[in-house]
């Protein structure tokens, strides 16, 4: 049975200046225990194929199975986790309760030895009190995976974590959210503009082509779990992320010449 | 639930709320079912054509005053606010005293500038007051919105510090120069309908007064309306002059940076040395200037007085402060109350969102007349209109502070299947919490505003009733140390509410 599977996904949004064609007859199947990062253009509705996935958002047509169910039945068990881009954390709530806080939305009792060795893995043992205002960006992009992670979720979503941070924290964050993955073993779907993180954290790295989207290119990655850090220096893993770069590149001159919204400039959000 | 649809929610939902106003309005006025106080918009509507030719002149009488004093008080805040930007180190210092000026109820000065030179201008004076605070530190803010890069662009072409003021700048602090302006409005008919209170022959306050004290109910209403609608029509112009100057020259979208500190004991010695300058001035005034005692009491004057009447003065400021911190308390809980249940309810916060466009724009004394004649003159009075005043800036800052949740924890709550009541209990109550603080310390400097004032028109109650029999016997002396208490006790409910906010945010997180 498949962990995640979207089939034939498609969204407009109808916003002041027109209806824009987010997604069209998307597909994408993630197996169950698979890390599959999806990649594309900024703009290319990768974010809306997230947040289909995680029942924010409905699709106008296509069908959305999570962990076999639909995602409202998913969410209302509480079995699935979404770490989000801007880091959503409550800022009168201490890092503990920000990480205990899914617990009580969904009515179930916390499990304090869960919340604590969380917080510890990822690297926070001594700030379980601090406020979040106190805590550096880095620092609370981590509490935010931890949180996502606490109900131990059937499926985890992860929606561009590390895309506000800086490059050399960022490169910290990801091979340290690796390590952790590999030891929680969730259906995961990341969504990134990032190659390099793509390719260090998912078995299998998905193109998508830019607006409306739809999957352009599927590549299963060439390494086994617990990647470290010499990985960035493999010949294959270089290769990879050339062979991608320019897929994604390919896409940008192809949309480009038709000065379509969201191709340009790298860095927004999708 | 779902909100309303975009046109049902923003246009047939507010007005369909009005309509079942007026209608419920009418309703209970033709049958009296809050009394003959209330009359139907039909009877208000018969005085204003039967008395057309009074309130007319009235309304411009008070409009006039408000535009002078308003523009005045508006001038000296830009020029404030203007030393502040050439005089960084002079920002702390000049901030604090209109601080200092703003938790004075103006009502309390009253009592001072009836004896003087000042008298036949007093609404032009509180019209001025009124506006003088918001306008300093909203402009000063705006000087501070000048990033360091573009100081630093400046520095390196070489202009000069004019230069810099008139070309960077005064074009920065211009939207929110523009921002006090639309304040300035509510607060400059406020002060002069007060003002009006302490003596002017004609005008929308004195109207409101006389028609009280004569059970005209029509008519007051009709003056209380046309306060209102003159306040909304300026606040709209004033918010027109606001759109088109943040259109020319944007908003920087900098935060103001940091006010320069200055030395505690610099600010110590200010602290200490501009009350004593005063005190000084004061008795120097009375001496040289032979000054009557019915006039102007000297300082010493004042302290046996304070002396004198300490039961008297203690017992009307405990009076005072219950009125305006019960009525407070009462007021901000029904705020809360109906802004919960408005956010719970998406339809009626579609029904009622003219109350909170209105509710900024309306100087909240012109009430006190109304609740005068409904409720009599007494204690009464003077509580529900405390209750009333907490009531507005709580009601629309709850309403906005409700929905202003971090970025993505709507999504977050959606993701672990959060229903409507663990969504208000555990992310829009506690997102309220800076905006509720705001709006209380916001309504406690005003709370005392309103007691003072509503025991000065009622002549019942606290301190507000002391000034009027005092002044009725002719005591400067007894009047001048009521003042005394009044200010004081304002400002450390200002002070009180001020440090309450900066000690709850720190615990909140912010």
């Amino acid at each position: 049975m498949h962990g995640l599977e979207l089939s034939g996904v498609s969204k407009r949004f109808t916003t002041r200046s027109g209806v824009v064609h987010a997604l069209d007859d998307f597909t994408l199947a993630v197996e169950d225990g698979e890390f599959v990062a999806v990649l594309g253009p900024s703009g290319c509705g990768k974010s809306t194929a997230l947040r289909i996935a995680a029942g924010l958002d409905t699709a106008d047509s296509g069908t959305v199975t999570v962990a076999g169910d639909s995602p409202e039945r998913l969410v209302a068990s509480g079995g699935l986790g979404v770490a989000f881009q801007d880091n959503a954390l409550l800022p009168w709530l201490s890092v503990r309760a920000n990480v205990e806080l899914p617990y009580k939305l969904a009515g179930r009792p916390v499990d304090r030895a869960r919340v604590d060795s969380l917080i510890a893995l990822v690297g926070l043992a001594d700030f379980g009190g601090a406020k979040p205002a106190q805590l550096s960006g880095g620092m609370r992009q981590r509490v935010s995976i931890a949180r996502s992670l606490v109900l131990s979720p059937r499926v985890l979503l992860l929606d561009e974590p590390f895309g506000a941070l800086d490059a050399v924290t960022r490169h910290r964050l990801n091979v340290e959210l690796g390590r952790i993955l590999d030891e929680e073993r969730s259906t995961s779907l990341l969504v990134t503009h990032s190659v390099e993180e793509a390719v260090f954290l998912a078995d299998r790295v998905v193109v998508m082509t830019g607006r409306p989207g739809r999957v352009k290119l599927d590549v299963a990655v060439p390494f086994g779990r617990g990647r470290s850090k010499s990985v960035l220096q493999d010949p294959a893993f270089l290769s990879l992320v050339g062979e991608l770069t320019a897929a994604l590149d390919a896409d940008d001159s192809e949309t480009g010449s038709g000065a379509g919204p969201g191709t340009s400039s790298a860095g927004t959000a999708a | 639930m779902r909100s309303p649809s975009g046109a049902l929610s923003r246009i047939v939902l507010p007005i369909a709320g009005v309509v079942v106003l007026i209608a419920f309005w009418q309703l209970a006025g033709t049958t009296q079912l809050l009394g003959r106080s209330v009359p139907p918009p039909t009877e208000v509507l018969a005085a204003l054509a039967e008395r057309g030719d009074v309130l007319w002149r009235a309304t411009l009488a008070t409009s006039q005053r408000a535009l002078v004093g308003g523009l005045i008080g508006y001038a000296i805040g830009l020029v404030l606010a203007s030393i502040t930007a050439w005089f960084p180190r002079s920002t702390t210092p000049l901030v604090r005293t209109t601080v200092l000026i703003n938790a004075i109820p103006i009502v309390a000065i009253g009592p001072v500038l009836m004896t003087g030179a000042a008298r036949p201008f007093i609404p032009e004076i509180f019209a001025a007051l009124s506006v003088l605070f918001s306008t300093t530190l909203a402009t000063s803010d705006g000087f501070r919105t000048v990033s360091r890069a573009g100081r630093d662009v400046f520095r390196v072409f070489g202009a000069t510090r004019l230069q810099r003021f008139v070309r960077l700048e005064a074009p920065s602090a211009l939207p929110m120069a523009a921002d006090a302006l639309r304040l300035a409005v509510p607060a400059a008919i406020l002060g002069a309908i007060l003002g009006e209170w302490f003596g002017a022959e004609r005008g929308l306050g004195v109207v409101m007064v006389s028609s009280m004290r004569n059970v005209q109910y029509g008519q007051l209403w009709a003056a209380a309306l046309i306060t209102v609608l003159v306040s909304v029509v300026f606040y709209a112009l004033a918010t027109l002059l606001e759109k088109s100057a943040t259109r020319r020259f944007g908003r920087t979208g900098e935060t103001p940076s940091a006010v320069p500190a200055l030395s505690r004991g610099l600010a110590t010695v200010i602290g200490i040395a501009i009350p004593l300058a005063l005190v000084v001035a004061w008795q120097l005034w009375v001496l040289l200037g032979r000054v009557p005692l019915i006039v102007a009491p000297q300082p010493l004057q004042v302290v046996a007085a304070l002396g004198d009447g300490a039961l008297d003065l203690l017992a009307a400021a405990g009076l005072t402060t219950l009125s305006a911190l019960g009525g407070l308390l009462c007021g901000a809980l029904v705020g809360l109350a109906l802004a919960v249940v408005v956010t719970l309810v998406p339809w009626l916060a579609s029904m009622l969102s003219p109350l909170a466009l209105v509710i900024p724009t309306v100087p909240i004394v012109v009430f006190i007349p109304v609740i005068g004649g409904m409720l009599g003159y007494g204690m009464q009075t003077v509580f529900a209109s405390c209750v009333l005043m907490a009531f507005f800036p709580l009601y629309v800052l709850a309403l906005s502070g409700l929905r202003a949740r971090p970025l993505g924890s709507d999504d977050l709550f959606s993701v672990y299947g959060a229903g409507r009541v663990k969504r208000l209990v555990r992310l829009a109550l506690p997102a309220s919490v800076p905006s509720l603080l705001v709006a209380i310390r916001l309504a406690a400097a005003n709370c005392f505003l309103i007691a003072l004032s509503a025991e000065w028109l009622m002549g019942e109650g606290g301190l507000g009733r002391v000034f009027s029999e005092r002044r009725v016997m002719l005591d400067t002396a007894g009047s001048w140390a009521a003042v005394a208490v009044a200010i004081v006790l304002s400002v450390l409910a200002y002070a009180g509410a001020a440090l309450l906010e900066k000690k709850l945010l720190a615990r909140w997180g912010a």
